[in-house]
């Protein structure tokens, strides 16, 4: 029942915004929409905190109408998911400025990507694991292309091919895991679970896997698209990609990778483990000497989800468990520092940090909500980035010390870009274009009020989360 | 057989009508013999009745693809009127050969003998031929209905003396005398038995534009009046390949090992040849045309992966290829009435001002490209399964690739209708012409996206 609502409700909100006529109208429909999805989602996220063995599940044998199986379950690892995207596409959703001249198509947009992500982490059968998969990126091909910046629709079609190009990688890997279930043939993620597979079966599953999960993800050297796309896309667009698309691909790696190929992941994390690691120093470096925001931001999410990544292939439970607490944070921080991102936007129609200045004089509420953001991006005790990067760390030492300590430079180096930005843009003197700063209206401290919870919440009772992932992760 | 029967009665009365002058009576005619062919068509399901010795064979996977047959000569026959418009005369010549040819085409679904393939086979394709050049003052048309009969006599001789060293072989045109000859002989099967089947697949695999006898298709297709090249990528595609799957499925398949190389061979050339050479295309319908030859390939799979159920994921593949075509053409048919060209750049700035036309073609698009939830997707992905289950994962993966491939090309008219700025800013005149029935088969293939399993286990 939950997980029918969770589905239905924001795709009968799409449909029904396509038809809409004034924008305001069709705003304040979807952002209703999106919150009767997040109550539900709250509940369904109860009876799981009620209950931790059991999970949400729904079956509607349709295989004969429909050619696939109406498969959904959702369990803790799910749960976790579906909560984040539901808080966060409201905010993304509420953020729009009227002054930008959205279409109702936009929202319409955004509430169909809504229910690709949560059919993606609510789904428990193959095909339509990959159905939804390949679903979400077409709005977010639409929603960067049409209202993108420069380029928008160049990139966005690169964008489109790239992950394309990486998801049949995945549909061959299903179909190759398709033919070794036992005669009849299933496509349940349980039937895919039962399997023993030997390691020479492993390794192809493992490349062809990895291969999507990478591009999606995006991990180094698969990164090029994603900076360009979020420098392109609109900023609500860049927060649906950074804060939830995001995690699709950890999400798999955390579905498929871990559970069939665990001999490769144990066996050859040596191979790729260093590349990851590099792509996250890579990416921590550039965001040190980046002139935009917009791009800094980029490549301190290619740095951040690379560390997620190497918690959740590190091998070791407390890695996977801190993985997929930092997934949620990740997420949770991305779009409140988007959000900051764009109020500075919004101001001053630039995002070249050089001409930003003396921001904090003039506003002080904001100065104090994005000092929590950044001080949660670089991973403060109390935030919720630093119980999860903790845990991966701690994953990693057991698995590798010197991985973790060159991993540790991360930390570092995050601080560095972090409060370097933080110092340039809201302190010294005062710029041409910060001259009339006018500080955050209270509907747009509302945005924040959610992002600022979540953060804290998590970084100060982080075990409720825990507790609920101990169950599934084994 | 009775579909046979009225769809020729049905020419025969719209020839009448043209005799006589009467314009107005033609269309209504064809709108209500198809239908009625349909109906007539259903009322053997489950039944399995043969007719003249077993020439004609009236089975659950014949009225299944008649059905099918019959609906898309059905929708395109829709834009029909609005194609010809601005024709003053009466067409009958034309709209009866259309319903001839799909005799031809409901024969090629139903045959139980060989004598009568190559009957439907030609009734079809010299419709065809004549169509092609239907529109005579266009120069490319001429040369579209010479290349194609050219072309397209030669590969009947081929499939003709195939069908003569079977013949020698076995000493029956019949199917089922030809398989219980493979059963007796498959030990040793005589040379002139192989190469006989050999020069049919080669004849057949020229039918449905399989690389490498593609070389007529971009040529022809580009040269015939939209309308008839709808029709011909549609209907005549689906027919043959419906006739290839009966040939092989009843008479071959315990000598997979005559064919099954070959086929493959045929299947990745031609995904990868259409796939690769639709890259390059300036022109949307010769890029259409290179789609079509690139999803010859893909349904050839289902022949290769002929045990299981191929028969289902055939039918399928056809039906959610075939919409998506007439929506393709259609959406192409009125740009090129606007515009006067079919260049990709004709495209430009379509959301704008026709928003419906639009979005049918970015469904139409996008299920050619198997992107889920479309029909599209659940076509290719259920062929990959039964390829699957037949080991032919590395077939598989090259389809796969070719998709990827695709993916690109399908997209460009999408991106130049929506992302793209026109120069004019006036909405289409055509469009009001189109704009229904356009709407009417993108809708058509979302509803139909919805079903892909009751259409698989039809038969």
């Amino acid at each position: 029942m939950i997980i029918a609502l969770l589905l239905i409700l924001p795709l009968f909100a799409s449909i029904f915004l396509f038809t809409g006529k004034t924008v305001q109208q069709s705003k304040n429909f979807a952002l209703l929409a999106s919150l009767a999805v997040f109550v539900i989602s709250l509940v369904g996220g109860y009876e799981l905190i009620v209950a931790p063995e059991k999970a949400l599940f729904s079956n509607v044998d349709l295989e004969s109408i429909l050619g696939v199986n109406l498969l959904f379950k959702i369990d803790a690892i799910s749960i976790i998911f579906v909560i984040l995207t539901s808080l966060l596409v409201p905010i993304i959703i509420a953020s729009t400025d009227k002054k930008e001249h959205r279409t109702p198509h936009f929202f319409a947009l955004i509430m169909l990507m809504q229910t690709a992500l949560i059919g993606v982490f609510a789904a428990s059968d193959m095909i339509l694991f990959y159905i939804f998969w390949e679903l979400a990126l077409i709005p977010i091909f639409f929603i960067t292309a049409r209202w993108g910046g420069e380029n928008a629709r160049k990139i966005s079609i690169k964008f489109l091919i790239y992950t394309v190009v990486g998801s049949f990688f995945m549909l061959i890997a299903i179909l190759y895991l398709y033919t070794l279930t036992p005669a009849p043939h299933s496509f349940s993620f349980d039937s895919f679970y039962q399997l023993k597979l030997s390691y020479s079966q492993q390794i192809p599953l493992f490349l062809a896997f990895f291969l999507a999960f990478a591009i999606k993800i995006p991990l180094f050297p698969f990164h090029s698209w994603q900076v360009e796309t979020y420098n392109a896309s609109p900023v609500q667009g860049s927060m649906l990609l950074a804060g939830i698309m995001l995690k699709m691909g950890l999400y798999g790696i955390v579905r498929f990778l871990l559970p069939l190929c665990s001999d490769v992941v144990a066996n050859g994390s040596l191979i790729f483990l260093p590349l990851i690691l590099f792509g996250v120093i890579y990416g921590a470096v550039i965001a040190i000497s980046q002139p935009h925001l917009k791009k800094l931001i980029a490549f301190a999410s290619l740095s951040h989800v690379g560390i997620i990544a190497l918690g959740l292939l590190s091998n070791s439970r407390y890695g996977i468990e801190g993985g997929i607490l930092q997934m949620f944070s990740h997420g949770v921080n991305v779009v409140g520092f988007f959000l900051c991102y764009y109020m500075i936007v919004k101001r001053t129609k630039t995002d070249k940090i050089s001409e930003l200045g003396g921001i904090a004089s003039v506003a002080p509420r904001f100065a104090t909500i994005f000092m929590i953001i950044v001080l949660a991006n670089v991973a403060l005790p109390l935030t919720n980035s630093f119980v999860g990067e903790f845990l991966i760390l701690l994953g990693l030492f057991t698995y590798n010390k010197i991985l973790a300590i060159i991993a540790g430079l991360t930390i570092i180096l995050v601080a560095v870009y972090m409060l370097k930005m933080y110092q340039k843009i809201m302190f010294g003197e005062k710029k041409a274009s910060t001259e009339n700063f006018t500080d955050l209206t209270f509907s747009e401290i509302m945005l924040f009020v959610p992002i600022i919870i979540a953060i804290f919440a998590v970084g100060i009772y982080p075990s409720f989360v825990l507790q609920l992932l101990q169950s599934v992760v084994k | 057989m009775y579909a046979i029967i009225t769809i020729s009665i049905v020419a025969i009365i719209v020839l009448f009508f043209g005799a006589f002058g009467k314009k107005k009576m033609i269309l209504p005619v064809i709108f209500v013999g198809l239908p009625l062919a349909f109906i007539v068509n259903l009322m053997g399901w489950n039944q399995s009745i043969h007719y003249f010795n077993e020439m004609y064979i009236d089975d659950n996977f014949t009225i299944a693809f008649n059905g099918l047959l019959l609906f898309i000569a059905l929708l395109i026959f829709v834009f029909a009127p609005v194609y010809y418009k601005s024709v003053k005369r009466p067409l009958e010549d034309i709209y009866a050969l259309i319903l001839f040819s799909l005799v031809g085409g409901l024969m090629m679904t139903a045959f139980g003998n060989l004598v009568m393939l190559f009957l439907g086979i030609e009734t079809l394709s010299l419709s065809l031929y004549l169509l092609a050049g239907s529109k005579k003052s266009d120069p490319r048309s001429n040369e579209a209905a010479m290349k194609y009969f050219l072309t397209g006599s030669f590969a009947s001789g081929f499939l003709l003396f195939g069908i003569a060293l079977l013949y020698g072989a076995c000493g029956s045109f019949n199917l089922e005398d030809i398989k219980l000859y493979v059963i007796q002989n498959q030990a040793n099967i005589p040379a002139m038995f192989s190469i006989g089947l050999l020069l049919m697949a080669v004849g057949l695999a020229f039918k449905v534009g399989a690389a490498p006898f593609h070389f007529w298709i971009p040529d022809v297709y580009e040269g015939s009046p939209t309308l008839i090249t709808t029709y011909m990528a549609t209907v005549g595609k689906v027919a043959a390949f419906a006739a290839f799957f009966r040939l092989i499925n009843s008479s071959f398949g315990d000598v997979d090992f005559l064919w099954k190389t070959s086929l493959i061979v045929f299947a990745v050339a031609t995904i990868l040849i259409g796939n690769f050479a639709a890259l390059y295309q300036d022109s949307v319908k010769r890029m259409m045309a290179y789609s079509g030859v690139a999803h010859a390939g893909y349904m050839l799979i289902a022949i290769i992966a002929l045990k299981g159920n191929a028969a289902g994921v055939l039918l399928l593949y056809s039906v959610s290829y075939s919409i998506a075509t007439i929506t393709a053409f259609a959406v192409l048919m009125m740009v090129r009435k606007e515009t006067g060209s079919f260049s990709i750049k004709s495209f430009n700035g379509l959301a704008k001002h026709n928003p419906t036309v639009a979005f049918a073609m970015t469904i139409a698009m996008l299920s050619l490209a198997g992107i889920p939830p479309l029909i599209g997707f659940s076509a290719k992905y259920q062929l990959f399964v039964s390829a699957i289950e037949q080991g032919q994962l590395p077939l598989v993966i090259i389809a796969i690739v070719g998709s990827m491939v695709s993916v690109y090309y399908y997209l460009r008219p999408v991106v130049a209708m929506y992302f793209t700025r026109s120069i004019e800013s006036t909405p289409f005149e055509a469009a009001k012409l189109y704009k229904k029935q356009i709407l009417f088969v993108a809708l058509l293939l979302i509803i139909l996206s919805f079903i892909p399993g009751l259409i698989i286990n039809l038969i």
